[in-house]
């Protein structure tokens, strides 16, 4: 029996997290939740998810600041990461996979483009 | 049955694989247009209090019109308008510009949601509660990746005409600490 992957939501805005959650769990993804990049960070150690969807600006700890911590800690350096940008500039795009995110994806969030990220990472 | 040639059978499955997954693709899209409208209005109504509304309206306008220089405004009229919050505002630049903006005057008047490309305004989100007008979320730009206002966020913009109304409303009755039937 496949087990249901985990997905970790990490974002400031409730309604962000809120739209996401539902697009993910109806898609069949069982998901945790973060409001910042501190705990996105905690929650992250404590549960393994198999996926992080981060978004970039956030309070306590950055997007980009928790993505680079993930990936300096043996427990969650290898989970994939897709940054949830609201700024499409290369500029932007060259930082998100410098700090080690594995795709991005820009606001207002496609609810067909993130699943197709998502399966594409994690099959469907 | 006649099994048909090797390379047809494969070329009629590999369309039929294409048209299956168009189809995934849009329902995963329309998936995702109904998660914003149900965000949007769950987070409109759990808000317990005035400044919970303006932040739910503004997490709206950024996170799923993809607008951060807006502005959330009290008044039924162009020149009656106070501004209450907003994202990237210049209350003095864009109070102004709101008040001589022809789509603001148009979207109060008809207490329709209106948009104008060309306009110094983009947008103005009339908010309505038992058909009267009783402020306006006025969109003055979008984020750089998203060119125009697109049809479908004209389901949104009716969602918030009502439902932001609705929950301003709710606020302040709860403040006053009384309910009201609707």
């Amino acid at each position: 029996m496949t087990q249901t992957k985990r997905i970790l939501l990490a974002d400031d805005s409730q309604t962000a997290l809120t739209m996401h959650r539902m697009i993910l769990s109806g898609a069949g993804y069982e998901i945790l939740t973060a409001r910042d990049g501190q705990e996105a960070i905690e929650v992250a150690t404590a549960h393994r998810p198999d996926l992080i969807l981060m978004d970039v600006v956030m309070p306590r700890k950055t997007g980009f600041e928790a993505v680079r911590a993930l990936r300096r800690q043996d427990p969650t350096k290898d989970i994939p990461v897709i940054m949830v940008t609201t700024r499409a500039e290369e500029k932007v795009v060259e930082i998100c996979f410098q700090c080690g995110a594995s795709d991005y994806v820009n606001k207002p969030v496609d609810g067909a483009e993130l699943l197709a990220k998502v399966r594409s990472i994690l099959g469907n | 049955m006649t099994i048909p040639p090797n390379s047809l059978w494969v070329s009629e499955m590999t369309a039929l694989n294409r048209r299956l997954e168009d189809r995934l693709t849009a329902t995963d899209h329309r998936l995702g247009r109904l998660a914003q409208l149900l965000a949007a209005v769950t987070q409109l109504h759990v808000a317990l209090d005035e400044a919970g509304v303006r932040t739910a309206i503004k997490e709206i306008a950024a996170n799923l019109l993809g607008s951060e220089e807006c502005a959330l405004f009290r008044g039924p009229a162009p020149h009656q308008l106070e501004l209450m919050d907003g994202i990237g505002v210049d209350p003095a630049r864009h109070v102004a510009l709101a008040a001589d903006s022809a789509v603001v005057r148009q979207a109060l008047s008809q207490g329709r949601p209106t948009v104008a490309p060309r306009d110094p305004v983009l947008a103005c989100i009339p908010l309505v509660r038992h058909d009267t007008v009783t402020g306006a979320l006025v969109l003055f730009g979008l984020l750089p990746q998203k060119s125009a206002i697109e049809p479908e966020d004209y389901e949104l913009f009716d969602l918030l005409s009502i439902h932001a109304a609705l929950a301003l409303h709710h606020a302040e009755l709860r403040a006053l600490g009384r309910t009201e039937a609707w």
